[in-house]
């Protein structure tokens, strides 16, 4: 669906139209549930926040502006930040060591520490695939593995053993050569 | 820290949308981000950034339901949904209202008042005795953000956000009344924002509150409101009820 689509989409959902709201649903739900599956490796969570995700666009529809980028953007921020207290509000566990999802039936394959990503020919993700081209693989793969599987500093620093310092430095570091190049 | 760094900002706002800034870290900058619009719209650009590397991901449709419970969710809280869009515009344009207005702001607000107000539909002009009590609130530059109208016989409140813009994502404005005594704050519920109108009655029970209130409160609350039914988050402004 186009953006300019998904803007009209929402614009009516602020003014309380239903069907704008499921059109909206329909179109976007793929996307946000499977990030969220990811992110959450359970799909029990993984429903539950795309749940709450969108019970908090109908209700801050009016709330989306221009400045909030696309509105698949918006409404991925919105996933992701109930997302990611989700998982902080637990305890910090190691997920590499820990058998805390191993016995649930909702358990999701684990990715390694160099997830393979295939970037769509969106022009903002032709951009930033290039320039994470441009990062070590050691920024690369903390960032990668912060974003895709939430992990914390301390997360990583058990999953790719290495100690604190290291692990903020190369999510640090790696986080401003992307933003030096895709600015360029 | 200095928080007025770009560079420290940059870094905050990336590790923020990474999602590794944890804990109070978190809280602190969410804090922030409310009260700084360069570090939203910081935010905002490392979102457009960082958020296309989640297009790799093959996408999933989500099992049936989630839509039935989404719409259950909704269909039971609907009443809450601020009638934003739809209400009437009436209240703002008694002369009461202009009447206090002038009296009690600046000339510069006034302008902008009338400004805002001649943007919306001038069609209906309802009498001045529907409207006893005006509050305003507004921002350290004494910028109106929300202004709220009432009627304290029927208890009917018009709330216009003026220039109040969205809370971050996952909080809300939530209107309170300060009773006189000691009693705790009552809900008014949430505040619409971005240029959006409100209209609602109160209950006769917390009406008999409002007319003797010491004044309103606007707290910042997790999004959909006070999970306790008092305010749990920072109280950002106050203003009085002033009685026409």
């Amino acid at each position: 669906m186009e953006t300019t689509d998904l803007v009209n989409l929402i614009q009516k959902t602020a003014r309380g139209d239903e069907a704008a709201f499921q059109s909206l649903y329909k179109a976007t739900s793929p996307r946000i549930y499977s990030v969220s599956l990811k992110l959450l490796r359970r799909q029990d969570w993984a429903e539950e926040i795309t749940q709450e995700a969108y019970v908090r666009i109908w209700y801050h529809a009016s709330e989306y502006h221009m400045e909030r980028g696309q509105p698949i953007t918006w409404m991925i921020s919105i996933m992701r930040n109930l997302a990611i207290d989700r998982l902080r509000s637990k305890k910090e566990v190691p997920l590499t060591d820990s058998s805390e999802f191993d016995d649930t039936e909702y358990e999701l394959e684990k990715s390694g520490t160099d997830p393979q990503i295939n970037f769509l020919q969106s022009h903002s993700a032709l951009a930033l695939s290039g320039c994470i081209d441009e990062l070590s693989e050691t920024q690369r793969n903390s960032i990668f593995l912060a974003f895709f599987e939430g992990l914390s500093h301390g997360q990583l620093t058990m999953r790719l053993d290495q100690p604190l310092g290291t692990i903020k430095s190369w999510i640090r570091r790696g986080l401003q050569s992307l933003r030096r190049c895709l600015e360029q | 820290m200095n928080y007025n760094n770009p560079e420290l900002i940059e870094h905050l706002a990336s590790e923020y949308v990474l999602g590794t800034l944890i804990g109070k870290a978190r809280l602190r900058f969410e804090r922030l981000m409310l009260e700084s619009y360069l570090i939203r719209r910081t935010v905002w650009e490392w979102e457009q950034r960082l958020y296309p590397m989640s297009e790799g991901i093959e996408e999933t449709e989500p099992p049936s339901h989630l839509w039935q419970a989404i719409q259950q969710r909704l269909a039971k809280t609907q009443p809450v949904k601020p009638q934003s869009v739809e209400t009437k515009e009436g209240l703002w344009h008694s002369l009461a209202f202009w009447r206090s207005w002038s009296s009690l702001s600046s000339v510069a607000a006034v302008v902008l008042i009338m400004t805002i107000t001649f943007q919306l539909l001038p069609t209906e002009q309802l009498p001045t005795d529907q409207i006893e009590a005006v509050a305003v609130f507004s921002d350290d530059e004494n910028q109106p953000l929300w202004l709220i109208s009432s009627n304290l016989n029927t208890g009917k409140i018009g709330i216009r956000a003026v220039n109040a813009t969205a809370a971050e994502v996952q909080k809300s404005f939530e209107l309170w009344m300060l009773p006189s005594g000691t009693e705790p704050p009552r809900s008014m519920g949430l505040l619409p924002v971005s240029g959006n109108r409100t209209e609602f009655t109160v209950p006769p029970l917390l009406l008999e509150i409002l007319r003797n209130a010491q004044g309103l409160a606007i707290s910042l609350e997790p999004a959909g409101g006070s999970p306790t039914g008092v305010p749990t988050g920072p109280v950002l402004y106050q203003a009085q009820l002033i009685e026409l």
